[in-house]
């Protein structure tokens, strides 16, 4: 260690005869700093000294080979490191991808966890209704049952099926290539987006056609129902959509297309279509099955007193076919 | 030059495999590699001064990793990691400066 008088940058005056600093005969001046000093003064590893003391005692050179297996895999391992440190450090390894990619997966694990919930939810709400029909058919209250299957088609608390159009609705192609943020910047591209206000006008539209039950990507509305917008997503119901956006409507289905077209909706998609690029399809459907609205709650109930039905809102359940007049209910901007 | 072919292979395998690096143990890293800079300088700087040990190279190696991605954990344990890691850094920092200047004398006699 001292055979090389440049080895220490601090040349220390203490004649401590080991090399461990502070533990000599006379304090040293600076004992109280001795981690720094024995950091500067010994930045060598003292093994190396011991080792070649051990050495020089049993007769051997002081230095091994240098030629072991173990030093050498170390050193590959070091290579390994440098590299592996360096390209994470560019950014260029899969590390940051790979955070991302652990977010996606969480993120669809959650909404795979949610979707499931949600069936589960609708099946037991289909079995209690079930239950219910059954119920009141055993207590000879037929009545009361078809009172609760015609409000539940009508205010979208049962799931439905029949014939009906399929209207898409999808931001015009320029939106629709250009990547998330970049629409944003032209101004052209962001006109042929499709707005929650357009949305609404094709449900209202659709409604004023003659519409007996309408679902938006899946979301059956009702007369609670939002469309919304938050950023650049559309919310139905605080759901947040992707396009395209698929409107069922169920209704005659002679008359809803026709009367759909000439309409204040339809009017309005073509306006959109030709002058923004907005693209739309109305096509009718034999049979489109529309989901039980999953948000609609027990607002208001009283007390059944003789024949006199109790007034819940939800009694989500059997598909049926709507059979009932139009409903009007009122879409809240 | 045998060592020197083995530090060059690591860094081509490293960068032809571009191993991913979990997620977990990313914060350790730079800590890893300062000390295993620190294993290296100071191996050369024992080579040059004709103490070099294979035995003492490779357990000083492990240790400093060891020692160093303990010392990082235990400080995101308790909430100070960076400043731990900081503490790591200027010591094996102070250490590798060293150790080069000891070899930059040998080599250059300046």
């Amino acid at each position: 260690m001292n055979a090389d008088d440049g080895a220490t940058p601090v040349p220390t005056p203490a004649p401590a005869p080991t090399p461990d600093p502070g533990s000599g005969p006379a304090r040293r001046r600076d004992e109280s700093m001795a981690l720094l000093t024995g950091v500067m003064e010994h930045p060598l590893d003292l093994g190396y000294a011991a080792a070649a003391e051990r050495r020089r005692a049993g007769g051997e050179p002081p230095t091994s080979a240098g030629r072991s297996i173990a030093a050498l895999l170390v050193l590959v391992l070091v290579g390994l490191l440098l590299a592996t440190a360096g390209l994470q450090a560019r950014g260029q390894t899969t590390s940051r991808v790979t955070e991302r990619d652990l977010l996606v997966a969480e993120i669809g694990r959650q909404d795979g966890v949610a979707s499931r919930l949600q069936q589960a939810n609708v099946a037991l709400a289909n079995q209690l209704e079930t239950e219910r029909t059954r119920q009141l058919q055993q207590q000879a209250q037929g009545d009361l049952a078809d009172q609760v299957s015609r409000l539940g088609l009508v205010t979208g608390a049962l799931s439905v099926a029949g014939p009906g159009i399929t209207v898409t609705v999808d931001d015009a192609a320029a939106v629709a290539e250009a990547p998330g943020g970049d629409a944003r910047a032209t101004t052209t591209a962001d006109d042929g987006r499709v707005l929650d206000q357009d949305l609404q006008k094709v449900v209202n539209g659709l409604w004023e056609a003659g519409a007996e039950a309408v679902s938006v990507n899946g979301q059956r509305l009702t007369a609670l129902s939002a469309i919304r917008s938050a950023g650049q997503a559309i919310l139905v119901d605080y759901r947040p959509l992707s396009p395209p956006y698929r409107v069922l409507a169920i209704g005659d289905p002679d008359t809803l297309p026709a009367r759909f077209a000439d309409g204040a909706g339809g009017r309005d998609l073509m306006y959109l279509s030709d002058n923004f690029g907005v693209r739309y399809d109305v096509t009718p459907a034999p049979r489109l099955v529309l989901p039980a609205s999953a948000g609609l709650d027990v607002r208001r109930a009283q007390p059944v007193t003789g024949a006199t039905t109790a007034q819940t809102g939800p009694s989500a359940g059997s598909t049926s076919t709507a059979t009932t007049g139009p409903a009007t209910p009122k879409e809240r901007p | 030059m045998i060592p020197a072919l083995g530090l060059v292979a690591g860094i081509v395998l490293g960068l032809l495999l571009q191993p991913a690096v979990p997620v977990w143990a990313q914060p350790y890293l730079p800590i890893a590699v300062v000390a295993a800079l620190d294993a290296v300088f100071g191996a050369v700087r024992a080579l040059l001064d004709g103490i070099f040990d294979d035995k003492v190279f490779v357990v000083s190696f492990l240790s400093n990793v060891f020692v160093a991605a303990f010392i990082v954990y235990l400080g995101d344990q308790l909430g100070v990691g960076s400043q731990l890691s900081t503490g790591v850094v200027v010591v094996l920092g102070i250490r590798i400066f060293s150790n080069a200047a000891a070899i930059r004398r040998h080599l250059f006699r300046a």
